[in-house]
């Protein structure tokens, strides 16, 4: 038995091993490959189509972008919830329905206040 | 009987309590009020000790009064009262010097714009000091201790514009500190080995079974005289009593010569049950090297309160030394004649001040004979006593001292004993000739007359109290307390020490000849002490009494806050940048502290985490 | 298994959270147009309705019983009390805090903290013990960030969060490794297998990763490094409910962890006698934090950083507490904690009230303070003796009963050099509680500043809490009865 328990993570190192490898294979192919070609003053600019390039090559993002990207992730998570609790929503109905029932319902209803409290603090009014 | 007993011990107790809280809360505008409150609480305190007492005498029978105040687990503790022999007259001594003191203070204080506050104070500290003396139980006692510690760190600061005043008070407070760090660490193990914490419960215990200490006995007995060394001040914790001094006179004369400084050694007193021979043995010798030092260094002061002081250490040393000598009854008497001729000398050197204007050095002093003839005579007596003169009080109590170390064979500390009996009638009689007699050597001199009534009186008083207290039983009384079964002596034998023991007697008186003569020798009429330029190293070693000051300065220098430095400097290194510039609170300093964050600070954090716990891992698994 | 039952047991949280949101939505939506003053006192008035509330709903209800994860030991309504009674003086104390606008914001989050406390000592299972502890740090780091014009905040915040994130992360891994030898979360289940195993070496990483989690939180060295940065760069009486509330639930859930969870891994902490467990785990951290806490203390300038050194020694003479039999150890740390809780909250308010007044925090900030505010300088006095252990205020009892709980432990006389170690870093702890009351009573005020200005809440909230420093030091009994009658019917299965 023992032997085999070490057996079984033998496929996890297989798999860190590959990530590894290729990880490492493909940052040294394109250091290897990228050195081969000619370089000069124009090749090393952001884009090589005949325009110069204007301002800097990361532009920034509006705040906005990461408040709105937050907001989407939360309310997002909601339905990672949701899949377990409708799984077992018909089982559990039997003999404990206002438990399976309540407890969703106070999830939603947190979520939504705090749905409200976004809304009420502008958070999704991109203009302001 | 024994319920209005009781009752009585209780109003005792919580009167000068009463009254400190009715001035902090609602006279601090009325001085005068104030006064008059603070003095009528001990008085009556007193006159009902005095009550207590007289029936004590009557119906020996002890007065026990306790309530349950809290218990956890097996630990049980009540707050109770404990009046027999001892307590008694320790009860005695400090109602009966401190309402004298009490009604000196209101001469003596007047006019100070914070005069509520420091009868507020003075009757607090009375009421922590009866709190001491009636407790019947080890940490109830603490809590006393503690609390006198905190008033006489009050009136120590009293004044505390003054910046030495100020410091004088920390130094006390933290000096007292230490040693009642070792009193609690000895109460502690006292109640893990016995049980119990309460004073007769132990003493039972340990009369049915003495070696219940076995193994701990000696770390109980000197943890506990730890404490004492700290309250009496003892060495090597001896250096904040001198500096005390800069506290009201009256506060120098009640708890820093008459009663708090003797708490220490009423408490070794208290449970001297408990003692080993070995620990006796270091009580004794700590107590003779203190009181030869103290007098070593009271020879080249300057200050009049601070010889008085040194002095008043020096006492205590004896006190010590008797208890260590297994003579508790011996140092108790010798406390309590003590308490009545040091208080006088310090109230005579209130007074003198008073009339000099705040002067304390005795070479600006002078000729004082004809202006203050009641200080005189009271100072004279004083002295006398203190030297131990017959038949004033304090020869009675010394000689019990001198003999007990006789009796017991402990040669060494009988002559040190009688050493310091000479180099006190030195230093007493130096006080004495430079102040009183001789010429003016000040202008303020000139302008000096007697104080008034009301502060003259209490002198008196006292002086009689000095004169009397030797032969009119205390130590026969005190006695009871020790050796229930001895026979009782006569009370009124003024030749009792002679027939006694004639060694111990003689030989004092001897000393105080010598030493009286040596003194009028050097300071008949001089107007400058000629030690220093005859001996000059000497001299200088005993002025800055032998450095101890400085020594601790630099030992604490050394440890405690280079400790604290290198422990400051690791916290400060593993976040530096962080704290250092994150807290001057610029945005351009932010922006650097949160990239030393991002590149290094961060990882730093968590390797300190991590190797943390590798630490503790290791430390469970591989120890 | 009726679900009514389970919201009998979490009401009094339920209320709370309700009165949160109503304190938020109450400040976006209705008060949006009146002075930051107005809603200072609307939504702080709020929550400390909402706390008094709470208070007699569990004082008139306490709804005892288990059910679930839930399980409500008979001590967890004192402390749930003691818990709101000290969110109800840090929301007094910020009535006329002006650090932040975000008013509403403050105040639910200060009210969900409390929520996470409340639900820390009312569970019994590791998964919702490590939901409520993030439930409080969360809001915790929130707040602490809540001062947008100060980087300091911003920067401790950060800190705070990513050394929490760390902390929590190894806790989690301790769990999870408990559950992977044992199968189980309920606490007292974990005992009952821990009992019949022979204890290998991952027990015991099992057990330390847990109890790193909550060193962390505790602020025990040497895992304390974020207290000083946090308690001097956050707002004042965030830092004073990071140090009194979060204390006394973290305490708490860590005692329950240790006593209930793994009661048959002790070890011993006997001098030479050291044997593995948790035992000489949290005496060393007791000795590092002790000697650490006060050593650094002695040399800092500012009363908030110095106050957090100290916080770290007290967390130290805390856990010795734990040496000590089962009920013994919880009712003498709950006594000790509590009145430091008490007391530092008290200190912190009156720093705050400086700090409301124009000042920083540095000695100078205080000097003269007597002349200026008497009151609050003699509550302070009050607080800081209380702080250095000196009778017969309540610290004093607090480190006694500590101490003897130290040595009335399995470990006995043993156990004594934990004694020596926390006699002697508290005599050095009152040097410089003395430093900081030189400064109040004896330094001259500086000539340009007039006397406080205290708003009303603020001085009666510290008040109050002076007043309870000096009764549970004359009658200990009050609280300790409480503790100890709570105790007595859970005792065995805590």
């Amino acid at each position: 038995m023992e032997q085999s328990q070490i057996d079984q993570y033998i496929p996890v190192a297989l798999l860190g091993l590959v990530a590894v490898l290729f990880a490492g294979g493909v940052l040294a192919a394109s250091v290897i490959f990228g050195k081969l070609g000619k370089r000069g003053g124009i090749k090393e600019t952001a884009y090589e189509c005949g325009m110069l390039p204007i301002g800097e090559g990361n532009t920034r993002m509006s705040v906005k972008f990461y408040l709105v990207a937050m907001l989407f992730i939360l309310f997002d998570i909601e339905v990672v919830f949701l899949y377990p609790w409708a799984v077992i929503y018909k089982d559990m109905l039997k003999h404990d329905a206002n438990l399976i029932f309540g407890s969703m319902l106070s999830f939603l209803g947190i979520l939504f206040v705090g749905y409200i409290y976004a809304l009420k603090k502008d958070a999704f009014n991109w203009k302001q | 009987m024994n319920e209005l007993l009781g009752f009585l011990a209780w109003k005792v107790l919580f009167l000068p309590l009463l009254a400190a809280a009715v001035i902090a809360f609602f006279l601090q505008a009325r001085p005068r009020l104030a006064a008059v409150v603070s003095v009528m609480a001990v008085v009556v305190s007193f006159i009902l000790t005095v009550v207590l007492y007289a029936q004590y005498r009557n119906y020996p029978t002890v007065v026990q009064v306790a309530i349950p105040w809290l218990s956890i687990g097996n630990l049980n503790i009540e707050f109770g009262l404990h009046a027999d022999h001892l307590s008694l007259l320790m009860a005695l001594v400090v109602t009966g010097v401190g309402s004298l003191i009490h009604i000196y203070s209101i001469a003596y204080m007047q006019g100070d714009r914070s005069y509520a506050r420091f009868f507020a104070s003075l009757s607090l500290f009375t009421f922590s000091m009866l709190g001491i003396v009636l407790s019947n139980n080890f940490f109830q006692m603490f809590i006393f201790w503690e609390l006198v510690g905190v008033s006489s760190y009050l009136l120590i600061g009293f004044w505390y514009e003054k910046p030495s005043a100020a410091d004088a008070a920390k130094k006390a407070f933290l000096t007292n500190r230490i040693g009642d760090f070792g009193f609690l660490l000895g109460i502690i193990i006292l109640w893990a080995t016995t049980g119990s914490v309460k004073f007769s419960e132990l003493h039972s215990i340990l009369a049915k079974n003495p070696g219940v200490l076995d193994g701990v006995a000696t770390a109980v007995s000197l943890l506990i005289f730890c404490g004492a060394v700290g309250k009496s001040a003892q060495f090597p914790l001896h250096v904040w009593l001198p500096d005390a001094m800069e506290g009201p006179t009256p506060v120098s004369a009640l708890i820093h010569a008459a009663t708090m400084v003797a708490a220490g050694v009423y408490m070794l007193c208290r449970v001297s049950f408990l003692f080993d021979p070995f620990s006796l043995q270091i009580i004794a010798t700590t107590g003779g090297f203190t009181a030869l030092l103290a007098a070593l260094i009271a020879v080249q002061q300057n200050d009049i309160k601070r010889i008085l002081a040194y002095s008043t250490l020096s006492q205590l040393g004896y006190m010590v030394m008797a208890v260590g000598l297994n003579g508790p009854s011996a140092a108790m008497f010798h406390l309590t004649t003590h308490a009545f001729f040091k208080a006088m000398l310090f109230l005579g050197a209130g007074s003198v001040i008073h009339a000099l204007h705040h002067e304390q050095d005795i070479w600006k002093m002078g000729g004082l004979k004809s202006k203050m003839p009641i200080t005189y005579w009271t100072f004279l007596l004083g002295t006398l006593a203190l030297c131990g003169m017959w038949p004033l009080s304090g020869f009675f109590s010394k000689d019990a001292i001198l003999s007990q170390a006789f009796d017991q064979g402990n040669y060494f500390l009988f002559v040190i004993g009688v050493l310091v009996a000479f180099l006190t009638t030195f230093y007493m009689f130096r006080l004495f000739l430079v102040v009183f007699l001789g010429g003016a050597k000040a202008h303020a001199v000139d302008h000096a007359h007697e104080s008034p009534r009301v502060m003259s009186w209490p002198l008196v008083v006292l002086a009689v109290a000095s004169v009397c207290g030797g032969f009119i039983g205390i130590e026969q009384f005190v006695q009871h307390q020790f050796s229930p079964s001895a026979e009782v002596e006569p009370i009124f034998d003024i030749m009792g020490p002679f027939a006694h023991s004639p060694a111990a007697a003689f030989a004092g008186l001897l000393v105080i000849f010598f030493g009286f003569s040596l003194a009028i020798a050097i300071y008949w009429n001089a107007t400058s002490d000629p030690i220093p330029e005859k001996l000059p190293r000497l001299s200088r070693w005993l002025r800055n009494k032998f450095y101890f000051d400085e020594l601790y300065a630099r030992l604490i220098a050394l440890t405690q806050d280079s400790l604290a430095k290198v422990a400051d400097g690791c916290d400060r290194f593993l976040v530096q940048g962080l704290m250092v510039r994150g807290t001057h609170g610029s945005v351009e300093f932010f922006g650097r502290a949160l990239r030393l964050l991002q590149t290094g600070n961060l990882q730093t954090y968590a390797l300190l985490f991590a190797a943390g716990v590798a630490f503790v891992i290791c430390f469970v698994l591989f120890r | 298994m009726n679900p009514l039952n389970l919201m009998r047991l979490v009401a009094p949280e339920c209320i709370l959270v309700i009165f949160a949101l109503t304190a938020l939505f109450m400040d976006v939506a209705t008060l949006r147009e009146q002075s930051a003053k107005v809603r200072q006192w609307v939504v702080g008035s709020l929550s400390g309705v909402a706390c008094l509330t709470v208070m007699i709903w569990i004082a008139c209800i306490r709804p005892e019983g288990s059910y679930s994860m839930v399980e409500l030991p008979a001590v967890s309504f004192l402390l749930k009390e003691v818990l709101l009674g000290l969110t109800l003086v840090t929301a007094l104390i910020s009535f006329d805090a002006k650090f932040t606008r975000h008013i509403g914001e403050y105040y639910a989050l200060l009210l969900l903290a409390a929520v996470g406390l409340m639900l820390l000592i009312s569970s019994n299972n590791l998964l919702m013990i490590f939901v409520a502890v993030e439930l409080v740090s969360l809001s915790l780091y929130a707040m602490t960030a809540l001062d947008k014009t100060s980087p300091a905040s911003a920067e401790a915040a950060l800190k705070y969060f990513l050394f929490g994130s760390v902390a929590a992360a190894f806790m989690l891994f301790g769990i999870s490794l408990l559950y992977g030898v044992t199968g189980q979360l309920q606490l007292d289940a974990i005992a009952g297998k821990l009992q019949t195993q022979h204890l290998e070496p991952i027990h015991y990483v099992a057990l330390v990763m847990t109890l790193t989690g909550f060193a962390f939180k505790i602020a025990a060295a040497p895992f304390h490094l974020w207290a000083p940065d946090v308690y001097q760069a956050a707002p004042t009486p965030i830092a004073s409910f990071i140090a009194s509330a979060s204390k006394v639930g973290s305490f708490f859930v860590l005692a329950r962890i240790v006593l209930a969870g793994f009661g048959s891994a002790r070890g011993g902490a006997g001098w030479g006698h050291l044997a593995a467990g948790w035992v000489p785990v949290l005496a060393i951290l007791a000795t590092v934090s002790m000697v650490i806490g006060n050593l650094v203390a002695i040399v800092q300038t500012r009363v908030k950083r110095l106050l957090a050194y100290s916080a770290i020694a007290h967390g130290g003479y805390a856990l010795m507490a734990l040496l000590a039999d089962e009920q013994r150890a919880v009712s003498s740390l709950l006594f000790y904690v509590i009145t430091y809780a008490i007391t530092v909250l008290g200190a912190f308010g009156v720093v705050a009230m400086v700090e409301h007044s124009g000042g920083r925090d540095r000695f100078s900030d205080f000097a003269g303070l007597s002349r200026r505010a008497p009151l609050l300088s003699f509550c302070m006095l009050v607080f800081l003796l209380s702080l250095a252990g000196i009778p017969p205020l309540s610290g004093f009892f607090g480190k006694f009963y500590v101490f003897t709980a130290a040595i009335s432990g399995p470990d006995h006389l043993q156990a004594f050099w934990l004694l020596i170690v926390g006699g002697a870093t508290s005599v050095v702890s009152i040097y410089y509680y003395l430093q900081v009351l030189k400064q109040i009573y004896v330094a001259p005020a500086p000539a340009n500043v007039g006397s406080l200005n205290i708003s009303m809440p603020a001085q009666i909230g510290i008040v109050a809490l002076a007043i309870a420093v000096i009764v549970l030091g004359f009658a200990p009994g009050l609280l300790l009865g409480r503790l100890n009658d709570g105790l007595t019917l859970v005792a065995s299965n805590l």
